[in-house]
C-alpha cells in the first residue's frame, strides 16, 4: 500500500554509515562545519503540528454513530453523514468534519490513521501545564526544562555533516524542541534574513558572527549564533525549490517546510503551532464558525504539503496533536470548555493509514471522564513512541519518556 | 480649532525638549550633574563639585534602571548614582512630576485612550447607536478602524515607556497588562484595550491587588476575551437550543494565571463554582452604544455554592463576586503566585527563593499593597547579587525602549514606532493565550527572534528605522571621531556597557577597516545595540 515508501533499512544505513563518519572526523572539522556544506538526500522527516488551546476532537472526527454525541451537543453537533453540512463518513461509526474533506483522499489511499481519546493521563485542564508535559514529554512535572524533541537530538549525532536538522515555524522557541541549541525557531521562514543594505551588510555579518560565539554560554547569544549561520541555507533552499501544489496565505508555512524538506538540507523534524483552537463560545458546527475556518486551514495546509511532496512524502510523518480534548457537552454559550481526551492525526506515506484508532465506545455519561469529558485510552506518549521508533529510529522509545509504561495492548500498530 | 491647539502644544514640546536636551549634552565632557525634573533640586547645585560616583555606585544605578525603568537616558546612570537607589525608588513609588515631553509626545496618539463610547462615535459618527445596526454589521463597519487604532495604542504605551519620568508605574503597567492579559483582536475587545491600559491597568500598576483585580474582572475587554459576559446561570427546564448556560473561561484562568497559581490544588468544581458566582458580570448591549460593563441579576445563578471550603450562601447577588475576589486577594497561595511572577520578572527567570518568600511576606503583611511587595523585592540581596545583574534577557519591548532611551530619541507621532514593535515580535496585546507574553529567556531565545533584534539594530544604525526621531549630531558631537573614542562613547556612555567588555573590543576592531564616517557610525550603532551585551539586562 506504500507505492512510494522509500526502503527504510537504506536510509538507516546511510544514516549509521554518515554518523560514524562523522565521529571519525578530527575535531576541528566537525567543529568547523559550515551550515549546508553538503546535501542530506533521504532523511526521514518528523512533523508536529500542534494545535495550540486545545482542539474539540469530537468535531474532528465525529462519532455520529451515537446518539449521546448529539444529545450532548444540541447546537454544535456536526449533523450525520448526508445530512447538509454531514460529517464525511470513515468507517461506518466516525466521520470527518466536512472542512477537513481536503484530507479524505490521504484516509482513503491509507497514509491517514486518526487516533481519537488520546491524550496525556495528568488530570490538568491548564493549556500551560498541558501543553508543557506534551512538549517536554515527561508528565506531571513542570520543571523539566528540555523537550522530547530537544533530547533527541542531542542524543543522537547528525546524518550529515552541517545539516540544518531542526526547525520550529513558530512565534517563539517551543519547549519541545528546548536543549538542542541548534534548533532554528522563526516565526517564518521566507522572512528569515538579516536585510541590511549591501555595501555594509559584509561588515555587518562578520561583526555580529563575532559578537555571537560558537561556544556562547546563554542561549540568546548560541541562538543569535545559529541563526546568522543559517540565513544564507535557508535563503538558498527556498529558492532552489518550486511548490508542486497550490498553497493560499495562511499555509505558507506549509509550502516552506515543503522546499525546505525537498532541499535535502538534513531537515529531520520540524515544528508547526497553529494557534486559536481554543473555542469557548460560537464554535460553529459545520460551516460557519472559529472550529471549521480552523479545520479548513489545516486541511488545505497539510493537503497541499502532501501533493506538493510527492515521492519524498514516503519518507515524511506528520502528527497533528493538542494540548487536551474539550468537555462533551457544550456549554452555555455554544462553545465547549476544557476536557480531556483528544484527537490526534498521523499523516506520512509509511503510515498504516485509513483506520480509526482508540478504544472510544459511546459517549454515555458512565464512560466520560469525570462525568464530563472524553477519557484518555491511548497515552499521547504510545502515539509518540511508535513514531520515534519507526521513524527517528529510536530504539528504546519508552526509555525516552521518562515516567511512561508502556502497555502493549494498547499499541496502535501505526505502521503495521 | 484643532491645528491651534497642536500648534500650542508643539510649541511647549519643543521648547520642553531644548530644556531637557541641555543636561544629556553637558554630560559629554565631563562628569556633571545631569539633573532632570524629578532630581532634588537642593542637592543639584552641589553635586557639581562631588567626585564622579564609585564604579560601584554605577552599576548599580545602572542595575536598577534596567530592571526597574526602560533603561538609562543619556547620563542617567549617573544621576542615579549620586541620589542613591534608595531615593530613587522613593520617588518613583511617589508619583514624581511627569516629564514636560510627554504630552506633547502624547498628542498625535491621544485618541488611543479615548472612552470607548467615544471612540465609537469617533469613528462612525455621533448617534451610531440609534441606526439599529446589527452586530454583524457593527463588526463590519469598525473593521477598517481598528489595525491603526492598535498602532496607536502601541505607539502611545511605548511614548510612555520611553518618556514617561514614572518609569517604576510604566514597567509596572506593562507587567500587570501582561499579568492580565488580553488578546485585542478576538471581537470587540479592540475598542476596550486603550480604555483597559489606561482606566483599569495604570491607576493601580502601583496601588493594591485587589483594586487592580476588580478593575479587570470588570472590564469588557477581560469580559468579552475570556467569555465571561456570555456566562449565565443554567435553566434547567430551558429548551436545549436556547437556554444559554456558563461558560468556564474566565473562572479557571482567574484561578490558574490571575491569582492562585495551576498548583494551588483547586478542584474542577471549585471553576465551576466560580464561574457560577460571576454569572451577570456582563458588558452592556453594544449595539446600545454604553459599552461598559453592566451586573445582569437575571442571568445571575444566587443558588449556594462552595469555593475553596468557603460557603456562599444562597441569595447572593453582585457582592458576592466581590467578596471571592477579596477571596483569592487574599489567600497565600496567590501571595506566592505572585511574588513568584513579580521575582521573575524583576530579578532572574528563575529567582532564588529568598526573593520570593520576602515578597510573599510584604504581600501578605500589607494585604496586597504593590508597593510594599516591590520594596520588599527590591531591597533583598537577591536582587542585587551579582548573579542577578544581566542575567535577564531583554524582551522584544524592553530592547525597543531601552534603545530609544538610551540615544534620548524621541517618538515621531507617526505609527511606524508601533510597527518596529510587531516585527520584534512582541505586538501590543497581540497575544491570543491568557498566559500573555513569556518572561524568560528560552521563549525568547529563538533563531527569528534575534535576527529580528539584529535586523532593528541594523536599521537604526543606518537611519532606516521609522518612528522615532533621534539626532547623531547631538548625541555624537564631536563628529568624525576616530573608532576608539566613537566606541567608547556609544558603549560606555549610551549603552551602560562596561568598558572592559568584549563587546567593544569587536566592535573597535571591526571599525578599524571603515573609512567613512557615516558608515562608521552606522556600523557601531548596529553592532552595539545589537551585542548580546545589549540584549541583556
Amino acid at each position: 500500500m506504500n507505492a512510494r515508501a522509500v526502503s527504510r533499512r537504506g536510509v538507516l544505513g546511510a544514516s549509521l554509515l554518515s554518523s560514524l563518519s562523522w565521529l571519525l572526523a578530527p575535531r576541528s572539522a566537525r567543529a568547523d562545519a559550515s551550515l549546508g556544506a553538503e546535501p542530506v538526500p533521504g532523511v526521514p522527516v518528523l512533523l508536529c503540528v500542534f494545535l495550540r488551546g486545545a482542539a474539540d476532537g469530537l468535531n474532528v472526527v465525529v462519532p455520529y454513530a451515537d446518539d449521546e454525541y448529539y444529545r450532548l451537543r444540541p447546537s454544535i453537533a456536526v449533523p450525520r453523514p448526508g445530512l447538509r453540512g454531514g460529517a464525511l463518513d470513515l468507517d461506518g461509526r466516525f466521520g470527518l468534519h466536512p472542512q477537513l474533506k481536503p484530507l479524505l483522499p490521504a484516509y482513503r489511499a491509507g497514509e491517514l490513521a486518526l487516533v481519537h481519546a488520546v491524550g496525556s493521563p495528568h488530570p490538568t485542564r491548564s493549556h500551560f501545564e498541558a501543553q508543557d508535559f506534551m512538549e517536554s514529554g515527561v508528565v506531571g512535572d513542570r520543571t523539566v526544562s528540555r523537550g522530547w524533541l530537544g533530547r533527541y537530538f542531542a542524543s543522537k549525532p547528525a546524518i550529515g555533516a552541517g545539516a540544518l536538522r531542526a526547525v520550529a515555524v513558530t512565534a517563539r522557541a517551543p519547549l519541545s524542541l528546548r536543549g538542542y541549541a541548534d534548533a532554528l525557531s522563526t516565526s517564518s521562514l521566507r522572512d528569515f534574513r538579516l536585510q541590511s543594505s549591501p555595501e555594509l551588510e559584509p561588515a555587518l555579518l562578520r561583526g555580529f558572527q563575532r559578537l555571537y560565539r560558537v561556544d556562547g554560554a546563554d542561549l540568546a547569544e548560541r541562538a543569535g549564533q545559529r541563526a546568522l549561520g543559517a540565513t544564507e541555507l535557508v535563503a538558498r533552499a527556498l529558492r532552489s525549490q518550486r511548490s508542486r501544489a497550490r498553497y493560499a496565505r495562511d499555509t505558507r508555512d506549509f509550502a516552506d517546510l515543503a522546499r525546505l524538506i525537498k532541499a535535502d538540507v538534513g531537515l529531520e523534524a520540524a515544528w508547526l503551532d497553529l494557534g486559536g483552537w481554543d473555542t469557548h463560545r460560537q464554535q460553529g458546527s459545520s460551516g460557519a464558525g472559529d472550529l471549521p475556518r480552523q479545520l479548513d486551514r489545516l486541511a488545505r495546509g497539510l493537503a497541499a504539503f502532501r501533493a506538493d511532496l510527492g515521492e519524498a512524502f514516503g519518507r515524511v510523518v506528520v502528527v497533528v496533536m493538542s494540548e487536551f480534548g474539550r468537555t462533551a457537552k457544550e456549554n452555555g454559550t455554544r462553545g465547549t470548555d476544557h476536557g480531556h481526551g483528544g484527537t490526534m492525526l498521523v499523516l506520512g506515506g509509511q503510515v498504516k493509514g485509513g483506520r480509526v484508532l482508540g478504544d472510544l465506545q459511546s459517549l454515555a455519561p458512565d464512560q466520560l471522564y469525570q462525568g464530563r469529558d472524553v477519557p484518555v485510552l491511548t497515552d499521547f506518549r504510545q502515539l509518540l513512541s511508535e513514531v520515534c521508533e519507526r521513524h527517528l529510529g529510536i530504539a528504546d522509545a519508552a526509555g525516552f519518556f521518562p515516567g511512561f509504561q508502556r502497555d502493549d495492548a494498547r499499541r496502535l500498530a501505526l505502521f503495521g | 480649532m484643532m491645528k491651534m491647539w497642536w500648534q500650542r502644544f508643539f510649541a511647549t514640546g519643543s521648547l520642553a525638549a531644548l530644556v531637557a536636551c541641555a543636561p544629556s549634552q553637558a554630560s559629554v565632557g565631563r562628569p556633571a550633574v545631569v539633573p532632570d525634573a524629578i532630581a532634588p533640586t537642593a542637592s543639584g547645585t552641589k553635586t557639581q563639585v562631588d567626585p564622579p560616583p564609585s564604579a560601584a555606585a554605577m552599576a548599580e544605578a545602572r542595575h536598577l534602571l534596567n530592571r526597574c525603568a526602560f533603561g538609562p537616558r543619556p547620563g542617567e546612570v549617573e544621576r542615579v548614582a549620586r541620589l542613591g537607589s534608595q531615593r530613587w525608588l522613593d520617588q518613583q513609588l511617589s508619583s514624581p512630576d511627569e516629564s514636560p515631553l510627554l504630552e506633547p509626545a502624547l498628542f498625535p496618539y491621544r485618541a488611543a485612550f479615548a472612552a470607548p463610547a467615544e471612540l465609537v462615535s469617533d469613528w462612525l459618527g455621533e448617534g451610531w447607536e440609534d441606526e439599529g445596526h446589527s452586530l454583524r454589521q457593527l463588526r463590519r463597519e469598525l473593521k477598517p478602524y481598528y489595525k491603526d487604532h492598535m498602532r496607536r495604542l502601541a505607539a502611545a504605551e511605548l511614548t510612555r515607556d520611553i518618556l514617561s519620568q514614572r518609569q517604576l508605574e510604566a514597567v509596572m503597567t506593562n507587567f500587570w497588562a501582561n499579568h492580565f492579559n488580553v488578546f485585542a483582536s478576538k471581537g470587540f475587545v479592540r475598542i476596550f484595550g486603550g480604555d483597559y491600559l489606561e482606566r483599569a491597568i495604570r491607576p493601580h500598576a502601583l496601588g493594591t491587588f485587589s483594586d487592580l483585580l476588580l478593575a479587570t474582572a470588570r472590564h469588557p475587554a477581560m469580559l468579552l476575551y475570556l467569555d465571561n459576559a456570555q456566562s449565565r446561570r443554567e435553566k434547567p427546564g430551558a429548551s436545549p437550543r436556547r437556554r444559554g448556560g456558563l461558560n468556564e473561561n474566565y473562572a479557571r484562568e482567574l484561578l490558574e494565571l490571575h491569582t492562585l497559581g495551576a498548583d494551588a490544588g483547586y478542584s474542577q468544581s471549585d471553576v465551576q463554582e466560580v464561574a457560577r458566582v460571576l454569572t451577570g458580570w456582563s458588558v452592556e448591549e453594544l449595539r446600545g452604544g454604553r459599552l461598559r460593563y453592566v451586573y445582569r441579576r437575571s442571568t445571575h445563578d444566587s443558588g449556594e455554592k462552595q469555593i475553596l471550603g468557603e460557603a456562599f450562601p444562597a441569595g447572593g447577588q453582585e457582592e458576592e463576586g466581590i467578596r471571592l475576589l477579596q477571596l483569592l486577594s487574599r489567600h497565600p497561595a496567590t501571595a506566592k503566585h505572585l511574588a513568584r511572577r513579580l521575582c521573575a520578572r524583576l530579578v532572574a527567570d528563575v529567582p532564588p527563593p529568598s526573593c520570593v518568600d520576602a515578597a510573599t511576606r510584604a504581600y501578605l503583611a500589607s494585604d496586597g499593597d504593590i508597593k510594599q511587595v516591590l520594596r520588599a523585592i527590591l531591597t533583598d540581596a537577591a536582587f542585587w547579587s551579582p548573579a542577578a545583574r544581566g542575567s535577564k534577557l531583554k524582551t522584544p519591548l524592553e530592547l525597543l525602549a531601552s534603545t530609544a532611551r538610551a540615544f534620548d530619541a524621541r517618538p515621531d507621532g507617526t505609527l511606524d514606532l508601533a510597527i518596529t514593535l510587531d516585527e520584534l515580535g512582541e505586538p501590543l496585546l497581540q497575544e491570543r493565550a491568557p498566559t500573555g507574553y513569556p518572561d524568560s529567556e528560552p521563549e525568547w531565545a529563538s533563531g527569528g527572534g534575534m535576527l529580528a533584534r539584529l535586523r532593528f539594530a541594523s536599521d537604526l544604525g543606518q537611519g532606516k528605522l521609522s518612528g522615532l526621531r533621534l539626532s547623531w549630531s547631538e548625541m555624537l558631537p564631536s563628529g568624525p571621531a576616530d573608532a576608539s573614542s566613537l566606541v567608547a562613547r556609544l558603549g560606555e556612555q549610551l549603552l551602560a556597557l562596561p568598558p572592559d567588555s568584549h563587546t567593544l573590543a569587536v566592535v573597535r576592531g571591526e571599525l578599524a577597516g571603515i573609512a567613512d564616517a557615516d558608515q562608521r557610525r552606522a556600523v557601531a550603532v548596529a553592532l552595539l545595540v545589537g551585542s548580546p551585551e545589549f540584549q541583556r539586562q
